[in-house]
């Protein structure tokens, strides 16, 4: 089997992963309290509460008094095509909606996971790394508070600092309205969201775990016994250390994705981004059913995928981890330098 | 010894050339609006729709400016001429014949006509319209163009509130035609006849609006509007303080931050919107008006104001304390635990010290709910009850999610809750306090009063198309829910908005809930 066939392979279980997160999901949001059908009436006057009368109106008009499986199976079929049904509230298609916004998410989230990668590799290789005391303690006791600072914290913190206190870069939104939106602008709008996301509480522990993940893998025989062959120590690190002690911290990375994509919902709201999770605290305070079941769905794939990559990534970085079709030759030889 | 100096080497250039990068992004400071003309200002919601059929009584600011109806509101509040230069109504009111304005345009060049109006409004009276505003129009049984500049409608009984219906945004029929009146795409990319055209709807980011040079009533001062959407109250207020947007919707614990910038105002506007506890007619403890009368007496709503509002808000003594046909006088309830206690022994209870008011050995003891997730009306509700309860009422404060409350209404012994309209009355009594209204007849008269002077009085006033008679009725209708009041009258909140101190344009003219209604004149905003 190559690694296409075993990306194919949890391919198809991904597709009925999500299938089975689609049936959940419409059942737990019909047992829900609540009415959509109320929920729309109400944004549109803005809360006032809505008669009897006017929601048994609404509810007619919105098809919700169908029973759930035939509700289910009329939106699995659209699903089936591509058609995720309209928003309850806007009337767009939720495509259209996700269109929008969940590409927004995705920049967010990937720069925020590369400037957490090389900040927590940075941090973590100078604190596994150091002889000075000081500097190694100094950083476990600031990776102690960081981890200790709620996300939405982080994110206050910074906007105060850089928007507020210092005007370094703009607040919030991904450009200035009216102007084009070009690499530049929104390259300056990311720092502040995607810092907060990055080194919100989760950083602390990275960088621990890579940490000790140098600590650990320099005292390993194979270590040992590239010293004693008299290679540099730079090479050491390069080859010997770095890839193995990077194991844990990229398994973390793979299975955390969920709750960084749960952060990326807070921060979104805080920076003003136009992303998913805006989408999604919308939808859920609105009651406004086809677009949640997509934001979850969506949010699922993300997962999904994360845990993919990071599973292929610790093959890569983890000798002693084979994935079907991995062709690498076994155990570094002597003089392979 | 050379990897640690190498990596120590590496992050150090790291961090400079990250903070390098950063210090060449554009900051976060930018010089006002008034170099290019333009006004922006940060709203905390986004709205669901810039369409107006879908906006009952809560226009938002962009679709505020983008449309005009038939007639509009002017700072009074009073219905004045817009789409329509003049108006005239039958004898029998039943017969609006109105004669529209010539060369009016659409944004998009085409000629507005008759056509157009009797589109709209026939779009959203019929009888599977999806429109939320099609109740405002359930009186109307055709709708006429004898020409191009002429609209006839006809009513099957009087409707004094439907000149207020028709400052909805008529929609332009060459664009609507033959698809949903609510087409989610147009009511996205909206084309009006306002005075500002909307160029940029970016979701969940801003709309841009540039002046419509073809507007009617001449070219709004303003080249541009920019409405940002920013849910996060502070953020509003670094992007506000950091002159990333020139005004702003404030919280009321922000309006004292923001004072002490030079450059900015802080406007309070009055809004129409009450809160009230609304008494469940049905339990016999609220029977008998003079106990409903006490409470009314027993409610310090100064302190209300103050602990709650911050002082951003009035007292209320009744639901049309602010409205146009409201008058001041009649129902005068105010902080007076003598009357109280007077009103209480009249209805026959006795209080030993300390404890509540009883009668027949039954206590005055009841709860008073709210919808739990709002944190103003709870914040309301824990002061309410402590002072009736130090009046002699036994009361808890017991809020309930909002799913358990509209399912349960019958089962709730009272309410905070919340109403109100700056324009016609109707829209925002005859629900609430109407009998024919009543929770069990499906309406939104969710305590069950009934009244038969009220009843009458509204019918009256719903009616009364002059204007003296209009305030007769409403007269009556104050006098009659004094004597025999639904609901325990607490404050009407206001909005804080922040405007530049060099701004001028913006009226204190009284405004919907959550200060919908600003922007009204926005076409004669400009920098001073």
């Amino acid at each position: 089997m190559t690694t296409a066939q075993f990306v194919a392979r949890r391919a198809v279980t991904a597709a009925l992963v999500l299938l089975a997160i689609s049936v959940l999901c419409f059942t737990l949001l019909d047992l829900a309290p609540g009415d959509p059908a109320r929920a729309v009436l109400e944004a549109r006057s803005g809360g006032l509460p809505a008669s009897v009368a006017e929601v048994a109106d609404q509810r007619a008009l919105m098809g919700l008094d169908d029973p759930l499986a035939q509700r289910y199976l009329r939106w699995a079929g659209g699903a089936a095509t591509g058609d995720l049904g309209a928003s309850s509230i806007t009337g767009r298609p939720v495509t259209a909606e996700l269109a929008d916004t969940v590409p927004w998410t995705v920049l967010l989230t990937v720069v925020a996971t590369v400037f957490s990668v090389l900040g927590a590799v940075a941090v973590g290789l100078v604190a596994g790394l150091t002889k000075r005391r000081w500097l190694r303690r100094g950083i476990e006791l600031a990776m102690f508070v960081l981890g200790g600072m709620p996300g939405f914290v982080t994110a206050l913190l910074l906007l105060y600092l850089g928007a507020a206190r210092w005007q370094l870069l703009p607040s919030g939104g991904v450009g200035r309205p009216g102007e084009d939106v070009t690499v530049a602008v929104v390259a300056a709008h990311l720092v502040l969201p995607a810092a907060a996301l990055a080194f919100g509480h989760h950083f602390g522990s990275y960088v621990r775990l890579i940490q000790t993940g140098i600590t650990g893998v320099r005292a390993a025989p194979h270590v040992d016994n590239a010293r004693a062959r008299g290679l540099g120590a730079w090479t050491i690190l390069r080859r010997h250390v770095l890839g193995p002690a990077l194991v844990p911290f990229a398994t973390r990375l793979g299975v955390g994705t969920g709750a960084l994509l749960a952060g990326a919902y807070a921060i979104e709201v805080i920076f003003s981004w136009p992303g998913m999770g805006r989408l999604a605290i919308a939808a859920a305070k609105a009651q406004d059913y086809p677009v949640l079941t997509a934001v979850v769905l969506v949010t699922a794939a993300f997962v999904i995928a994360a845990n993919l990559l990071g599973e292929l990534a610790v093959s890569r970085l983890d000798p002693r981890v084979r994935l079907p079709g991995d062709t690498r030759r076994g155990p570094v030889v002597v003089g392979d330098h | 010894m050379r990897i640690r100096s190498r990596v120590v080497t590496g992050v150090v250039a790291l961090v400079v050339t990250a903070t390098g990068l950063t210090a060449c992004g554009q900051g976060g400071a930018s010089s006002s609006g008034r170099a290019d003309n333009t006004f922006t200002y940060a709203l905390d919601e986004e709205p669901i729709t810039l369409n107006p059929v879908n906006q009952d009584e809560h226009t938002d600011p962009v679709t505020e400016m983008v449309f005009r109806g038939l007639v509009a509101h002017d700072g009074e509040n009073d219905v004045v001429a817009a789409l329509a230069e003049s108006w005239e109504v039958s004898s029998d009111d039943l017969t609006y014949t109105f004669a529209l304005r010539d060369g009016v345009t659409w944004h998009d060049g085409a000629p507005f006509s008759s056509a157009d109006v009797k589109f709209t409004l026939d779009a959203v009276r019929a009888p599977d319209s999806p429109a939320s505003t099609r109740q405002n129009f359930e009186a109307i049984t055709a709708v006429e163009t004898p020409d191009a500049n002429t609209v006839v409608v006809q009513l099957a009984e009087p409707d004094a509130p439907l000149l207020d219906a028709l400052t909805m945004g008529i929609l332009p029929r060459h664009l609507l035609a033959g698809k949903d009146i609510t087409d989610p795409e147009f009511s996205q990319a909206p084309v009006g006849t306002g005075p500002f055209r909307l160029v940029d709807f970016q979701p969940a980011q801003y709309a841009e609006l540039t002046a419509f040079d073809e507007y009617y009533g001449g070219r709004p001062k303003l080249d541009k509007v920019i409405i940002t959407y920013v849910p996060d109250a502070t953020a509003r207020l670094v992007q506000l303080t950091n002159g990333e947007v020139d005004g702003s919707f404030l919280e009321p614990q922000q309006a004292a931050r923001v004072e002490q910038e030079d450059r900015l105002r802080v406007r309070v506007s009055p809004t129409a919107d009450y809160r009230a506890v609304m008494f469940n007619m049905t339990k016999p403890l609220f029977a008998d008006s003079r106990v409903r009368q006490a409470m009314n007496y027993a409610v310090d709503r100064d302190a209300l104001v103050e602990a709650v509002l911050l002082g951003y808000g009035r007292p209320a003594t009744g639901p049309l304390d602010l409205s146009p046909v409201g008058d001041p006088d009649i129902a005068s309830y105010r902080f007076d635990p003598a009357t109280t206690a007077e009103l209480m022994r009249q209805a026959g209870y006795t209080r030993t010290d300390g404890g509540p008011w009883s009668r027949d050995g039954q206590p005055m003891q009841f709860s008073i709910s709210t919808f739990a997730e709002d944190p103003l009306r709870v914040a309301l509700l824990n002061i309410v009850a402590t002072q009736l309860t130090e009046a002699g009422f036994d009361v808890t404060a017991a809020p309930k999610p909002r799913d358990y409350v509209v399912d349960n209404w019958g089962a709730l012994d009272a309410f905070v809750i919340g109403w109100g309209t700056p324009y016609h009355p109707d829209t925002s009594l005859y629900g609430p306090f109407h009998s024919s209204q009543v929770l069990a007849k499906d309406g939104s008269n969710f305590g069950s009063y009934a009244n038969s002077a009220v009843d009458a009085a509204l019918d009256a006033g719903r009616t009364a198309t002059e204007e003296a008679r209009t305030a007769a009725a409403y007269q009556r209708f104050q006098e009659a829910i004094a004597a025999d009041p639904p609901y325990l009258w607490l404050v009407y909140l206001q909005a804080i908005n922040a405007f530049p101190a060099d701004f001028e344009g913006p009226t204190d003219r009284t405004l919907e809930h959550h200060g919908y209604g600003l922007f009204y004149n926005a076409e004669t905003w400009h920098w001073a």
